[in-house]
């Protein structure tokens, strides 16, 4: 789609619902491109092409806010879509009483066009089946096993927006995830390897040391075979090592989400109105940024057109900062942070985050599993959960035992659970390693809107108490 | 009216999909082709948030020989129909042959479709406000244990239509209405969390809703801990208790993965799974519930499929791909995720497992304990389970501790260990009071002997 004929409609949009009584319109395009390879037991289970093209307009009146989305992209479809936003906005307008308000800003025009190596979508679908194939081979050379996944997944394409500040921003995502899962049966039950890279790289990143689908397929092979020679993991408090995944999916689900400003200013986080309090321990310092030198996400502009930054949660220890939109923002008499994002057009953005992490500090590995002395490492993890009273549950996938500051035996599947709050404060040592990632099988899930591609992670973290569910 | 128009509308759009298909020489496609109508107001605290729009989309599949490709795209503009079926062909043509392909479904007689509500088509939005409005009076309360509720009223209608170069043309329609209230409440320090909720076909009565989710979220205010680990019989009240066993069957019934050797059941046909009072049906037509359907999302037409007989295992499901390869049929139950539908290709899913009521209800259950946890409401951690062992280990964070038959106080988040599986034969009571849930499978209120429960 022509990208000026698209801006035409985008701003008779603003234009349309101005008309109509909007005292501000944003107007949305998304064309994105999703490319996914299922590669299960050396056959090909899908292979499949997404076009996610559309137009989303948001309209506010009075400060009501009212959504409204459309595949079509011609005028008259676009009118019927502001139209119908305006109509839900207005229908709520007695009930609000947070009125949305954004501090005026100057227009902006930018055009961000990402640029890699080799982009994905210039590699022939045989050449990433050919990586899948490689790792697979490499993972089973690992492990007996009884089964196993090759995953590829890439997302790329255009983003536009144009609101009542005459704004134009432009600009192209991309990311790409590479998975491998091996599968091998024991005696008693059947044991699972997991190892992947997902980033907003091009093709060159598998080029670098490590990276290559080969040794991630490796990695899947020697996970699982770990995993058949696994014991329980001791039950109760104990001291842990959280690996870079595992801190990345905590400082992501269960602090990041609280710091989320809707949560925040309707006093449903628990880290409401606690800026300047310390709820962590010195040793914790958490950010959410736009675009990081750590990788993860490729993100400069957020869903509102606000562009994206670095943003401070927790300096060390201390509570200075939220995730914000504009209204959000406003309200609170501060800077937006561009967290205002949407999973795709067919939704209206919402505070979320962008790339969550730990900040590094300047423990080896050595020295952290020294610090633990006898407890559990904590390395891959399978996800978790989080609520809004602060708890969160997190289920440690790949570990080991710690004992008299030595790395011993693999760990089964256990499940890390407490209070964030109380988890940040028993933070005792940070590692120097960082990764940050990012995914296109999952992501974050929020208000019905699954999965929305962030990037999260951080170094090893030392915390000196957590609640280990084990057998 | 409004149903039926857009009934000829989205078969007219799946006839075309395939009249384009063979004027670009394609020999074997299916084209999904879903549009629905979403309305939704969320409120929280004087804060809203409104969508109002139409889902529209197709998927489609082709095959050249046994290499099958798929794509989609939003809308139904004919350019992008054909680049859709460009894109899948060409992908078709580069994909390695799957020797197990055995065709899209040539043929179908659509099944019982559900209730369909034109109230819910013809709700506009002001009504539909009016509805949340009652929910915030009704959480407009002076007590200052209430830090706040989130609630949400929408409405859904529409339909899918599928069509395969094989000759099958079926549609299925569909009405939903909802309302869920998820409250926060404080006390000395502490938070509680809790919710309620109601959908269905037909206009639901939504009053209560904020009042129930207020109340449960007190009620469990003031807990303490359990302060020990104990090996004990734990109460699962029918959403706790349905969340439990949709986790266990969603995974446990997918012939996909018993024909890809990962499945936990594979090798438990006709062997004793559960307690011998365990009677277990997979329906997808009872016409009051949201998920029933008049054809899968392959085609299929949907019906009744007995899982477990007696405790026994009786079948698995299966969707056109996996059924002929396992040496059956497709049992109708291949389903496309949501939230968008036509952008993923079919798996296989329960259309509705109904569980067979039993004699005691909750509180007769509990009555039968001198010590036991009573579970109510999401534990943490469910869906992230190993399901390949069935090993869990969840935190439940509104339980309650039971001794001499009663409810004594809530506790603070207690994790309970188990195995998905092993609970099935562990099972000392199935309840007597089944609720109408939107999850693959509705139970009434179960004891499971047995689970470690630490806090």
């Amino acid at each position: 789609m022509e990208k000026d004929y698209v801006l035409d409609l985008l701003h008779k949009a603003v234009d349309h619902g101005h008309k109509l009584g909007a005292d501000f319109v944003e107007a949305r395009y998304d064309d994105l491109t999703l490319t996914t390879i299922n590669y299960t037991n050396e056959q090909v289970k899908e292979s499949s092409t997404k076009q996610r093209r559309g137009i989303g307009i948001m309209t506010y009146i009075n400060g009501s806010p009212g959504y409204s989305f459309t595949p079509i992209l011609e005028a008259d479809a676009l009118k019927e879509t502001t139209r119908r936003a305006l109509g839900i906005a207005k229908s709520t307008e007695s009930l609000l009483t947070f009125k949305h308000k954004y501090t005026d800003r100057p227009t902006i025009k930018d055009s961000i066009e990402y640029k890699v190596k080799i982009h994905p979508k210039d590699v022939e679908f045989e050449e990433k089946l050919e990586m899948l194939k490689r790792g697979v081979a490499c993972a089973k050379e690992q492990v007996d096993t009884q089964s196993t996944i090759g995953l590829w997944g890439e997302l790329w394409g255009n983003k536009l927006f144009v609101n009542s500040e005459q704004s134009e921003i432009y600009w192209t995502p991309l990311l790409f995830d590479l998975r491998f899962v091996a599968i091998a049966m024991t005696e008693t039950t059947q044991a699972r390897g997991f190892d992947g890279e997902g980033q907003s790289q091009g093709m060159e990143f598998f080029k670098l040391k490590g990276k290559d689908p080969e040794t991630i397929g490796t990695n899947a092979g020697k996970y699982c075979k770990e995993q058949t020679e696994a014991v329980a993991a001791p039950g109760g408090k104990q001291r842990a090592l959280v690996g870079p995944k595992m801190a990345g999916v905590l400082a992501h689900e269960s602090f990041g989400h609280l710091s989320e400003s809707d949560f925040v200013i309707t006093g449903m986080s628990p880290i409401s109105d606690r800026v300047g309090e310390q709820l962590g321990s010195e040793h914790a310092t958490i950010i959410d940024e736009g675009i990081s030198e750590y990788g993860g996400f490729f993100l400069p502009y957020d869903d509102q057109g606000t562009k994206t930054g670095k943003t401070v949660l927790m300096d060390k220890g201390m509570l200075v900062g939220y995730l914000h939109d504009r209204s959000t923002a406003n309200k609170m008499n501060t800077e937006t942070t561009g967290n205002s994002r949407a999973i795709t057009f067919m939704y209206p953005s919402i505070p979320r985050m962008k790339n969550t992490y730990f900040k590094p500090g300047n423990l080896s590995i050595e020295e952290s599993v020294e610090m633990v002395g006898d407890g559990i490492y904590a390395i891959g993890t399978s996800g978790g959960q989080a609520g809004l009273d602060g708890a969160f549950l997190f289920k440690c996938s790949r570990g080991f035992l710690i004992e008299k500051g030595e790395i011993t035996s693999p760990i089964k599947d256990a499940a890390l659970s407490g209070q964030i709050l109380d988890f940040i404060s028993k933070i005792s040592g940070v590692g120097k390693e960082m990764d940050l990632f990012t995914s296109y099988f999952g992501g974050c899930g929020k208000g019905g809107q699954y999965p929305l591609p962030v990037g999260l992670g951080g170094p090893s973290i030392v915390v000196d108490e957590v609640l280990v569910g084990g057998e | 009216m409004v149903l039926e128009k857009l009934r000829s509308e989205i078969l007219e759009v799946a006839d075309l999909a395939l009249k384009y298909a063979k004027d670009m020489s394609i020999q074997t496609a299916e084209a999904y082709i879903i549009k629905n109508s979403l309305t939704e107001v969320k409120y929280s605290k004087g804060k809203t948030e409104c969508r109002d729009g139409m889902l529209q989309g197709i998927g489609i599949r082709v095959a050249e020989g046994k290499k099958v490709g798929f794509a989609t795209c939003a809308g139904f503009a004919p350019d992008s129909i054909k680049s859709t079926l460009a894109n899948a062909h060409k992908i078709a043509k580069n994909c390695p042959e799957d020797p197990r392909f055995s065709g899209f479904i040539s043929e179908s007689k659509p099944g019982k479709e559900g209730i369909l509500d034109t109230n819910i088509t013809e709700l506009d939005s002001e009504t539909l406000v009016g509805h949340l409005a009652g929910l915030v009076k009704e959480t407009d309360i002076d007590d200052q244990r209430l830090v706040g509720a989130d609630i949400e009223v929408g409405t859904q209608w529409g339909g899918f239509a599928v069509a395969t170069t094989e000759g099958c043309l079926v549609s299925s329609l569909n009405t939903a209405h909802y309302g869920t209230v998820y409250s926060v409440a404080m006390g000395q320090g502490e938070r509680s969390t809790a919710f309620d909720f109601k959908v269905g076909r037909t206009i639901q009565e939504l009053s209560g809703l904020g009042t129930n989710a207020i109340n449960k979220a007190f009620k469990h205010l003031g807990s303490k801990p359990l302060g020990e680990s104990l090996k004990i019989p734990t109460i699962w009240e029918p959403l706790t208790a349905s969340m439990l066993l949709s986790t266990t069957f969603q995974v446990g019934l997918d012939g996909g993965t018993v024909v890809e050797k990962q499945n936990p059941l594979m090798h438990k046909m006709n062997e004793q799974i559960a307690t011998k009072d365990f009677q277990l049906n997979d329906d997808g037509t009872i016409p009051t519930k949201i998920s029933s359907e008049a054809v899968d999302a392959e085609g299929t037409t949907i019906g009744k499929t007995e899982i477990v007989k007696d405790g026994v295992l009786k079948s698995f499901l299966f969707d056109n791909f996996y059924g002929p390869i396992f040496g059956t049929k497709s049992t109708g139950n291949a389903q496309r995720d949501e939230p968008t539908r036509y952008e993923n290709i079919p798996s296989i899913a329960p259309n509705k497992l109904v569980l067979q009521p039993g004699t005691k209800n909750k509180d007769e259950q509990i009555a039968a304990y001198d010590k036991a946890i009573f579970i109510e409401g999401f534990p943490m951690g469910m869906g992230h389970s190993n399901m390949i062992t069935g090993d869990f280990s969840i935190t439940a964070t509104n339980a309650y501790l039971v001794e001499k038959g009663e409810i004594v106080h809530p506790l603070k988040p207690v994790s309970i260990a188990g195995n998905f599986f092993e609970s099935l034969i562990k099972i000392q009571h199935i309840g007597s009071d089944p609720v109408d849930l939107p999850f693959p499978l509705e139970s009434s209120t179960l004891t499971i002997d047995d689970h470690t429960v630490s806090g």
